[in-house]
């Protein structure tokens, strides 16, 4: 396994020794009492932790699925150990039965969807599925700052390429405020960062440029939420020896796809004519379809359907498909005319003043919906008044896009995950 | 909410747009460029101003409706146009 640096004194390898031992003492206990090995849920508050158990669940092909104990709620606990879960808590070290024993199924890594809408649905990858860098050229050694949530599927493509790439390593902040992330990127002197545009943004709220600009970063990639033109050449401006990369993927469909131009959404080239069969086993193929897009992809999860629809809404613009967003929510319907919320934010966020927004349909009578926005100004900026930006707005935008209702925020609202949460 | 507070919500939402805001009650909506956007955030900003949604029934609909032609039968009354 690559070197793992860590924000404590505790030696990381010999943390992952340790829990290795406790999982292959586990596994041995159960062949012991003649139970079939039953899929291990591994929880734990520290990420150092987490990061040795899926070195561990590799070691041991128990199926396994990680979960921080900031996710592990009563619905997610009690949904586990139904589907048939031993749960082992490092932190509390307890481990809890299931309520069933479901078959094992071997080498199955499961991770949790997001849970917006619900307890999370459990996807099952294998480590074939989840190690999606094998056909990519080579890497050049890099230090990673980790800034995604314990067993989320970017999470795991980090460890992924820490696992199976040499030279790769990893720097694990205790902590995942940003802030943290970025002393911590500070401090081990990380040469490249994945993380979503919201932590990014959330950086610049609170550390100057020239703070920032201290880091030796040779790539950036950015995943997680949709990404912004504005973003990319911000980041570009401000690290320009760097590789800005961003990244389109689901815990479903996996990591689909990777664009280096510099420039927001992908190239048409890219998309597969309908009824295209031609495609290889090696390279996910995308396609839209009414607006949606959908993918074949070799990455996906286990079980699933040829064809996964992304639930993502898109569009061909010119020689560029531009993900839109969330079907469900990324359209506004002012009035019977549909709104793509982020049109509007990419033009709010052109203007000098603000630096994160995100634009919603506002419940309104008479036209069912309004276009509103949240916004957060720039550190040490001039804030903008609702009229100057609504003026900023109606220079580009038909009057129907202008936001009608505009918050002003101290500082920007993220979830869990640092992704900006969908209103 | 009394007249005199809509029509500074109306005042504010036509400034907002950068449209003269000096109107007075006599004033043609056509002229002063209050659109149906406009009309939509005026109630929204009543909506959020009195805690109430003006639009959730069909009994609010014709309350509004018959509040307004009472009003308006009122005025008629009292020599306003």
């Amino acid at each position: 396994m690559a070197k793992i640096v860590e924000t404590n004194q505790v030696k990381a390898d010999q943390q992952t020794r340790l829990i290795a031992d406790l999982v292959r003492a586990f596994q041995k206990k159960q062949v012991a009492l003649g139970a079939r090995l039953a899929p291990l849920a591994i929880a734990s508050r520290d990420m150092v932790e987490l990061v040795g158990a899926v070195a561990s669940l590799a070691q041991t092909e128990l199926d396994g699925l990680i979960v921080p104990s900031e996710r592990l709620t009563i619905e997610v606990r009690d949904n586990l150990l139904a589907k048939g879960y031993h749960l082992l808590h490092l932190t509390e070290g307890t481990v809890t039965p299931p309520e069933q024993v479901v078959p094992p199924r071997r080498g199955r890594i499961c991770l949790q969807t997001s849970g917006t809408t619900g307890v999370p649905k459990i996807i099952e990858h294998t480590w074939q599925t989840l190690f999606t860098m094998s056909k990519l050229r080579e890497f050049k050694p890099q230090n990673w700052l980790v800034t995604y949530q314990a067993g989320t599927y970017a999470w795991y493509q980090m460890l992924t390429l820490a696992l199976f790439v040499p030279g790769q390593s990893l720097t694990l902040p205790r902590e995942r405020d940003p802030v943290r992330a970025i002393e911590a990127a500070l401090q081990h002197e990380v040469t490249a960062i994945s993380g979503t545009p919201t932590f990014w943004r959330m950086a610049f709220l609170q550390f100057s440029a020239t703070t920032l600009q201290a880091l030796p970063l040779r790539q950036i990639t950015l995943g997680g939420e949709r990404v912004d033109q504005v973003i990319l050449d911000r980041l570009q401006s401000l690290y320009p020896a760097a590789t800005v990369t961003h990244i389109y993927a689901s815990t479903e469909a996996g990591a689909c796809i990777i664009v280096r131009d510099g420039r927001e959404g992908f190239p048409i080239a890219w998309l597969a004519a309908n009824g295209q069969a031609s495609a290889s086993d090696e390279r996910p193929v995308l396609q839209v379809r009414d607006g949606t897009l959908w993918i074949r992809s070799p990455h996906a999860a286990v079980d699933q359907a040829e064809w996964i629809n992304s639930g993502d809404a898109a569009e061909i613009r010119g020689d560029r498909v531009f993900i839109l967003g969330r079907e469900d929510k990324s359209i506004i319907n002012v009035g019977g005319i549909k709104v793509a919320a982020c049109d509007v934010e990419r033009r709010i966020l052109e203007h000098p003043s603000v630096l994160w927004c995100r634009v919603y349909g506002r419940k309104a009578p008479l036209l069912g919906q309004l276009v509103a926005s949240d916004v957060v100004f720039r550190p040490a900026a001039v804030t903008a008044t609702e009229a100057e930006l609504a003026h900023f707005c109606n220079q580009h935008l038909p009057e129907y896009m202008v936001p009608r209702v505009w918050n002003f925020l101290d500082t920007i609202p993220t979830t869990d995950n640092l992704k900006t949460p969908v209103t | 909410m009394d007249r005199a507070t809509v029509l500074d919500l109306m005042r504010q939402i036509l400034q907002k747009q950068g449209k003269p805001a000096d109107i007075t009650e006599e004033a043609l909506l056509q002229e002063i460029g209050f659109r149906s956007l406009d009309f939509s955030e005026l109630a929204l900003r009543i909506e959020t101003a009195s805690g109430r949604q003006l639009d959730r029934t069909v009994r609010d609909v014709l309350d509004f409706m018959e509040r307004a032609y009472l009003g308006k039968d009122r005025r008629n009354e009292s020599g306003q146009s």
